[in-house]
């Protein structure tokens, strides 16, 4: 049995960095500022439909080709063709799209906001936002309008595709998701190091005071409201970024990769690497792709060797262990992995630095 | 003329008493341990399943079936609580944590479902419980398993009011309930009492169930698909009341039958949006009255009192 390791790196890569994403997201919202958010799914979904939609009309439409049915065959094909014929454009509109992803997702996260943080106890919020993420999945699946229905919005093209007839035949299936998977890793390490700066600042103080106690925040003149308003807009642009990112990994857009169950793994991700902790949310995420991946090659691999075997079952095995391993973690180790660090702001370096001065 | 509404009234009646049944024991988590149980759903899947195994030896046999769901489940919820919902119960965590751990429960236990049923070649199964068809109501059926439905809603949630009201255990419930501190120290056996409700609230889930499979085939996420739904009953019901639970279950029945069939008719909204309404609603209860549609009964009032009080 061959063994694909290029193939096996590209996607644990890509999948790695999305999670990283994901989690890092839900841990600004969760971790930091307390706001649960367990309709994670739908901002995800959104910002994947909705560059997938953009990509889908953009492409005809700027090279000036007929434009048909987002869904039919021969308008994939097109689109396949005209993303390996102009390079640049097919990179731009790439572009163009995550932006209008990651704004689409802002702006419903500002509109969840809302009503979301009107509700009175405290659990509703979630509640409502993982009904509106049922709902969201649930239009998208049978209005066929927008999103192509339950089969999902296939031929959604690399940005790099057109790398691929440039490069020595035994490459060119490997180069441009290969490539891609290295943006996405890109990406990821930029969500990181724009999550740290963002919560080792005076920022980041007022979302952990807005956390543990809304009350001495407002009795500070902190505007409670309008943060668990921004932590919210910051998280939902952050998960409809992954989710435009995703669409060009996977290829189609499709609602079943966007239910309660994906909404779950990110919690567990955050969870498990560490409340209030992006390294934690990093490790968190890198151990739940080892599980995913790690989950599937080992389905396929004891198919290969016994065809009578059900290979779902280790699909099912994998969702097991996913609520075992969260379970065993509010029980035990409620802090997950990594505990909450101090707030690094410049004014803490110097505090600290004083402090040791003075113990020495 | 308009016997398709009439019918589909009928229908919704049907529909509610299937949801009074699946949410009462969720009504009953909420009141006695506060505890948004995302796991009850799962309940009504396993339900399902021994209702199905057991009719298959017993074809038929409706009292039988119930009796081995609600065994089941209640010893299912048993070990759930003794496992993970006690501990977090005693450590005092956070709403969002219990939230979570309820959700990983449900996915544990419906991923099992999947293992055993798949092993056994009954991912997608139907009891053997023939339907009988008492009468005709303009375009729907009465059959017996509509009876039985209609019985079960009323007489269970009856019992379970007397039960709480005038008896020891009921009130040591209802004294969890109001304050699980002071009822401890004077004297209520709180674990004792607990994991009674549990075995109330699990079993009541498996019978939900049965009820369910009489219509509906039974796959591993029957249950699952129907959680937002008795989501949408209690929350109507004002999170705690029983009698709000009967209200709500038929008014959730009614939305999703009548109200259904209505833009249906003459709006052509497709079928496939069916679960939208109740989500719909279950938005506009948490916004506009999240205290529910209960009526104001004394017992169904003060809990809710209560209950809003919890925070964090």
């Amino acid at each position: 049995m061959g063994f694909d390791l290029i193939g096996f790196a590209v996607s644990f890569l890509s999948v790695y960095a999305l999670y990283a994403i994901l989690a890092i997201s839900l841990n600004l919202e969760y971790g930091f500022a307390g706001q649960p958010n367990f309709g994670q799914a739908m901002f995800y979904g959104l910002g994947a439909f909705v560059a997938g939609i953009a990509t889908s009309y953009l492409l005809p439409a700027m090279t000036g080709a007929p434009a048909g049915s987002i869904c039919s065959i021969p308008m994939l094909i097109e689109r396949e063709n005209l993303a390996v014929a102009n390079p640049a454009l097919s990179m731009g509109i790439w572009g163009i799209s995550l932006a209008i992803a990651t704004l689409s997702g802002a702006t419903v996260g500002l509109l969840a906001s809302y009503p979301a943080l009107r509700v009175k106890e405290e659990w509703f919020l979630s509640m409502i936002l993982l009904v509106a993420a049922q709902m969201f999945v649930i239009i998208v699946r049978n209005t066929p309008q927008f999103g192509c229905g339950f089969n999902g919005l296939p031929g959604i093209t690399n940005p790099f595709t057109w790398l691929s007839v440039h490069v020595p035949a035994i490459f060119s299936a490997d180069t441009a998701p290969a490539l891609y998977s290295l943006v996405l890793v890109a990406f990821a390490y930029v969500t990181y190091k724009v999550a740290q700066r963002l919560v080792n600042s005076p920022y980041g103080r007022l979302l952990k005071s807005v956390r543990d106690d809304p009350t001495l925040a407002e009795a500070l003149g902190k505007n409670v409201h309008e943060t668990r308003k921004q932590i919210m807009v910051i998280g939902s642009a952050l998960a409809g970024l992954a989710g435009a990112l995703y669409v060009y990994y996977i290829g189609v857009a499709s609602t079943e990769d966007y239910t309660s169950t994906l909404t779950f793994t990110i919690w567990v991700m955050m969870i498990l690497g560490g409340y209030a902790n992006n390294k934690g949310a990093l490790v968190g995420a890198f151990l739940i792709t080892l599980l995913d991946r790690g989950s599937l090659i080992l389905g396929i691999t004891l198919q290969y060797y016994l065809p009578s075997f059900n290979g779902s079952l280790v699909n099912y095995g994998r969702y097991m262990v996913e609520s075992v391993i969260l379970l065993l973690l509010i029980i035990y180790r409620p802090r997950g992995l990594r505990r909450e660090e101090p707030v690094r702001t410049p004014a803490y370096g110097v505090f600290s630095q004083e402090k040791r001065g003075e113990a020495k | 003329m308009l016997s398709w509404l009439l019918g589909s009234v009928f229908i919704s009646l049907f529909t509610g008493s299937v949801y009074v049944v699946a949410s009462l024991g969720l009504t009953l988590t909420l009141a006695v341990v506060k505890l948004p149980n995302f796991a009850h759903a799962e309940f009504l899947t396993i339900g399902a399943y021994a209702g199905a195994v057991v009719s298959f030896l017993f074809p038929g046999n409706f009292a039988l079936m119930s009796t081995a769901a609600f065994l089941l489940c209640a010893f299912i919820a048993l070990i759930i609580n003794t496992v993970v919902y006690s501990k977090l119960i005693s450590k005092r965590v956070t709403i969002y944590i219990l939230v979570l751990a309820s959700f990983a429960v449900a996915q544990f236990v419906r991923y099992g479902v999947f293992v055993i049923a798949s092993l056994t070649g009954l991912l997608s199964t139907a009891p053997d419980f023939p339907l009988t068809v008492i009468a005709n109501v303009y375009t729907a059926q009465l059959t017996n398993a509509y009876l039985i439905a209609l019985v079960l809603s009323i007489g269970v949630s009856v019992i379970l009011a007397l039960f709480l009201n005038y008896t020891g255990t009921g009130r040591s419930m209802r004294a969890i309930s109001d304050n699980s501190d002071l009822a401890r120290v004077s004297g209520v056996k709180y674990t004792r009492v607990v994991n009674l409700m549990w075995i109330i609230a699990g079993g009541l889930g498996g019978v939900g169930g049965v009820i369910l499979s009489t219509y509906t085939t039974v796959t591993p996420v029957m249950g699952f698909n129907l959680l937002l739904e008795i989501f949408a009953v209690v929350i109507i019901a004002g999170l705690t009341s029983f009698i709000g639970t009967i209200v709500g279950g038929y008014l959730v029945g009614f939305v999703e039958g009548t109200v259904m069939a209505v833009l249906n008719h003459y709006f052509g909204l497709a079928y496939t949006y069916q679960p939208l309404l109740p989500f719909a609603l279950i938005i506009i209860m948490l916004l506009f009255k999240p205290t529910g549609l209960a009526p104001n009964v004394a017992l169904g009032a003060k809990l809710a009192k209560k209950l809003a009080g919890r925070k964090k």
